[in-house]
């Protein structure tokens, strides 16, 4: 099957991903006449910038094991013709998790080494969901592999789009109130798991010490649900 | 010039993205030899598993003028080693900048369908950046450009990174007080500005109108600054 005809079959299989609002989007093209034209239209284009033709190309235009780059052909809304990529992870439609956990009233947070940043960071534990579980089994697993953790209730916070421009899926966020926790995973990058007040937590997304934005987001969801006002179980 | 050779004049040309501080665990290798060494052996995990051999392959795997994709060849810090993936759409234009627009007692957000989601969204005005511009001259841009505002105060308000785990990007927060604004007429029937206080801001996000990672970080680094 040729690239293109997988990227047609893609989109038989996944309609949900091209769906066409009535008004104010950007119309995905899918007739092959009409994508054909949108590749020479933008390839006329990338040459006058000096850019490869290449980069015109509308179908799958990188795969590997973790997910798809899809380019489309799309008629903005003011209907002039274009090409628009995106991220589709290889498990459509499964958010990843990302979990505030809570030790005696006491936020956990962890310092971990990225490899996309090279540099560590303070955060708390995030990372994908399954196809084959549910989005809080998947937050019970996630504990249990980044700091050893006995997760006893969890209360879900809701949803994250991390940058909407680019990646579809989005996390689910939780916050955790746990039993017992134990080491980082070094496996993971984690060096160390600090235990922080709630002063000493908001001081540091305050001051930029924390500039994950799954780690913020969670903290505000917990905030305007009262969570932090309960007294811990 | 082969990809390997494509990947070292990358790794030359960005050497800050392949820094190995000391006690980081993912230490990448950038020897041939070693590179060849990790791809064979990750080519034979994709084979057992019937996976294509070009997956194991180490370099610029994927790049246009908007995305760049590296595999590297790395040792975990059990030492074991392997590949891992990273994406940027950065590496030419720098950090976005991302504003919260805060105008007599309301702020200001634009509700615009996004391609990746196929859905439309409530966010704040953001902006890829741009080289030559400053992160608060890119602020101001986006304002006038999305909004049509102009802000009689801008503050900085840090950092965000939204997927520490996949993406090198960083955004830069700001807070604007807005001494007017009329709109972008070209963007009518695009971009919709709505206005909301305070209270219908924390209300959005709770009930899940708001999710976009940029427009929650600004407000809570606002709100834990007091200057609202």
């Amino acid at each position: 099957m040729s690239g293109f005809q997988e990227y047609l079959s893609f989109a038989k299989l996944h309609p949900d991903l091209f769906v066409n609002p009535p008004t104010g989007g950007f119309t995905i093209i899918l007739d092959e006449d009409e994508i054909r034209e949108i590749e020479a239209f933008m390839a006329q284009k990338l040459s006058m910038r000096g850019l490869p033709a290449s980069l015109a190309q509308v179908g799958i235009v990188y795969e590997d094991q973790y997910g798809r780059i899809l380019r489309d052909a799309v008629h903005f809304p003011d209907g002039s013709p274009g090409t628009y990529i995106r991220f589709v992870s290889r498990a459509v439609g499964v958010p990843g998790v990302v979990i505030l956990p809570m030790y005696q009233g006491n936020i956990l947070l962890l310092r971990r080494f990225h490899h996309a940043t090279r540099r560590w960071h303070l955060e708390i534990p995030a990372g994908a969901g399954s196809a084959q579980l549910t989005g809080e089994e998947a937050a019970r697993q996630l504990l249990l592999r980044d700091i050893e953790a006995i997760t006893g209730s969890l209360v879900p916070l809701g949803r994250l789009d991390v940058g909407p421009g680019m990646a579809a899926d989005g996390a689910e966020l939780f916050y955790a109130r746990l039993a017992s926790y134990g080491q980082g995973n070094r496996r993971e990058g984690i060096t160390e798991v600090l235990c922080l007040d709630l002063p000493a937590f908001e001081r540091m997304i305050r001051e930029n010490e924390i500039n994950d934005g799954f780690t913020i987001a969670a903290y505000l969801h917990a905030k305007l649900q009262g969570l932090f006002e309960q007294t811990e179980q | 010039m082969s990809a390997l050779e494509n990947y070292f004049a990358f790794v030359r040309e960005h050497p800050w993205m392949f820094a190995n501080p000391p006690g980081s665990g993912f230490t990448i290798l950038l020897t041939e030899e070693e590179i060849e060494e990790v791809q064979s052996q990750v080519r034979e995990q994709l084979q057992k598993r019937g996976l294509p051999d070009a997956w194991a392959e180490v370099g610029v795997v994927y790049q246009d003028n908007y995305l760049l994709i590296l595999r590297d060849a790395v040792r975990f810090p059990d030492s074991s080693t392997g590949t891992y993936l990273r994406v940027s759409s950065q590496i030419e234009r720098g950090a976005g900048a991302a504003t919260l627009p805060y105008y007599q007692g309301h702020f200001l957000l634009l509700r615009h369908f996004r391609h990746a989601t196929r859905d439309w969204q409530l966010e704040i005005p953001r902006g890829f950046g741009s080289r030559g511009l400053s992160g608060m001259e890119n602020a101001r841009k986006e304002l006038q450009e999305e909004i049509g505002a102009t802000a009689s105060r801008i503050l900085p308000l840090g950092v965000v990174r939204p997927d520490t785990g996949m993406t090198s990007d960083v955004v830069e927060l700001f807070f604007a007080d807005i001494a007017s604004y009329t709109g972008v007429e070209e963007l009518e029937g695009v971009a919709t500005i709505v206005s909301l206080t305070l209270a219908d801001y924390e209300r959005h996000i709770a009930d899940g109108r708001i999710t976009d990672v940029f427009t929650i970080a600004a407000y809570t680094r606002a709100k834990l600054r007091g200057l609202f």
